[in-house]
């Protein structure tokens, strides 16, 4: 049988929200392992990147991701699709720092010995072990995103979306998480105003009220990007 | 954490341990013995003590059950008489010397899983043990921060000068309602896109 394709389809969808437009009709196909989203603040990146595992209803159109519709199998796109916030402070969700990266596996109901294995070597590779029983409260800035990545990585998603990764953190845990990003085998979408973090990427979109107005490659994205933010007052 | 109780209360399961604090809090009101009620709370003590730990420990451990209890003893004092007052008070001592010793001996999973198998039983009358658990799990986790975010606003509000009246407060708790919507809207996306309501599409 035949594997579907490994994209990201968007089908003419809309988004609107009590009466305005947040996203214009959109058609696309993301197939790239490195996908970018750069633009001003109410653009509708955090909007478009919510679509893509249902988060977000569109208002009209359809989405598909590698072969399965929203929302019909969001349950299904919700284990392929991980899902990293902005604020990590929102993201975790229990207490102390094991029991948040065992979160999405009891919703799994996969066997305690199961999560407690799972647990352990991912807090090993990220350096969390020495936390593992503290409260999420006392983590620095890096150190909760660092959890947060933790808790959708556990979940083994081939795709990871990111809603800007970085924005919360300083000049030493943000080019930790970039370069830990990028050691990262899933694809990744991300939505950045780091432009630094898009290096390497294969593809970056350029959104301005509510529509994709470029697509290219970094450079080309960034410098179409730039040249728009001057030309505004 | 602060303190290390006895093996033996690690080693206990998570649902004997709360059916025996849910029996306790059950007992205590039917006992007016002082002599056996002071024995009931100075067990958490003794529990402590002999398994070698210092006073200073034990101190870290009952100090906040210590101090509600005196609270309790003083309001009874004024109100009824000695001997009222200290059954009231030895009965919170009590309660919450144990209730400290379930909670130090046990990951918060683990007792919020047990707490979430006995709520099962209330499930035929409409309540959902999974989504108890979870709010009280959130409670724990978020208290803190709803904290930090009035100290926040309210750390703004004093670096913009003025003087504290009724109407700041006012505008503080607002603000801090607020924000708890917004933080609210947050962590239900948070839960959702971590795969909580898919788990409860397949109970239902």
């Amino acid at each position: 049988m035949p594997q579907p394709e490994k994209s990201i389809i968007f089908d003419k969808v809309e988004v609107v929200i009590d009466g305005q437009a947040v996203l214009r009709p959109l058609s696309l196909r993301l197939t790239e392992r490195r996908i970018g989203l750069i633009g001003a603040n109410g653009s509708g990146k955090s909007s478009f990147i919510r679509l893509i595992n249902g988060l977000l209803p569109p208002s009209a159109g359809h989405i598909s991701v590698d072969g399965l519709a929203l929302p019909r199998d969001k349950a299904a796109v919700r284990r392929k699709v991980g899902f990293v916030f902005q604020n990590p402070d929102m993201q975790i969700i229990q207490p102390t720092v094991a029991e948040d990266i065992a979160f999405g596996l009891h919703n799994l109901r996969r066997p305690k010995a199961e999560i407690a294995a799972r647990v352990g070597a991912i807090m090993a590779e990220y350096g969390l072990t020495p936390f593992a029983d503290s409260p999420a409260r006392i983590l620095s800035g890096g150190q909760k995103q660092l959890l947060a990545l933790c808790g959708v990585l556990i979940m083994q998603p081939e795709i990871i979306v990111l809603d800007e990764p970085t924005t919360q953190l300083d000049l030493r845990h943000k080019n930790r998480m970039a370069n830990l990003l990028r050691t990262l085998p899933q694809r990744l979408i991300i939505v950045t105003h780091d432009m630094a973090l898009l290096a390497g990427f294969d593809r970056v979109l350029v959104m301005d009220k509510g529509q994709i107005i470029y697509d290219g490659t970094p450079p080309q994205s960034i410098v179409f990007y730039e040249e728009l933010i001057k030309a505004r007052p | 954490m602060l303190c290390r109780p006895p093996a033996f209360f690690f080693n206990l399961a998570p649902s004997i341990k709360l059916a025996a604090l849910f029996a306790l809090s059950f007992i205590l009101f039917f006992i007016d013995n002082i002599v056996i009620l002071a024995g009931l709370a100075a067990a958490p003590i003794i529990i402590y003590r002999l398994a070698g730990f210092s006073v200073g420990s034990l101190g870290r451990c009952l100090f906040p059950a210590a101090i509600l209890a005196l609270l309790l003893f003083l309001f009874q004092f004024f109100a009824t008489d000695f001997a009222a007052a200290g059954r009231a008070a030895l009965r919170l001592f009590a309660l919450l010397g144990f209730a400290a010793a379930v909670t130090a001996t046990t990951a918060n999973s683990a007792l919020l899983a047990a707490l979430e198998r006995a709520l099962r039983v209330l499930a035929p009358f409409g309540l959902k043990p999974r989504q108890t658990a979870l709010a009280l799990a959130l409670t724990l986790r978020f208290m803190p921060l709803t904290r930090q975010i009035w100290h926040d606003i309210r750390a703004a509000q004093q670096a913009r000068g003025g003087a504290q009246s009724l109407a700041r407060l006012g505008l503080l708790i607002s603000l801090w309602l607020s924000r708890l919507v917004t933080m609210q809207e947050d962590i239900a996306q948070a839960i959702e896109a971590r795969g909580f309501d898919d788990e409860e599409r397949e109970d239902s």
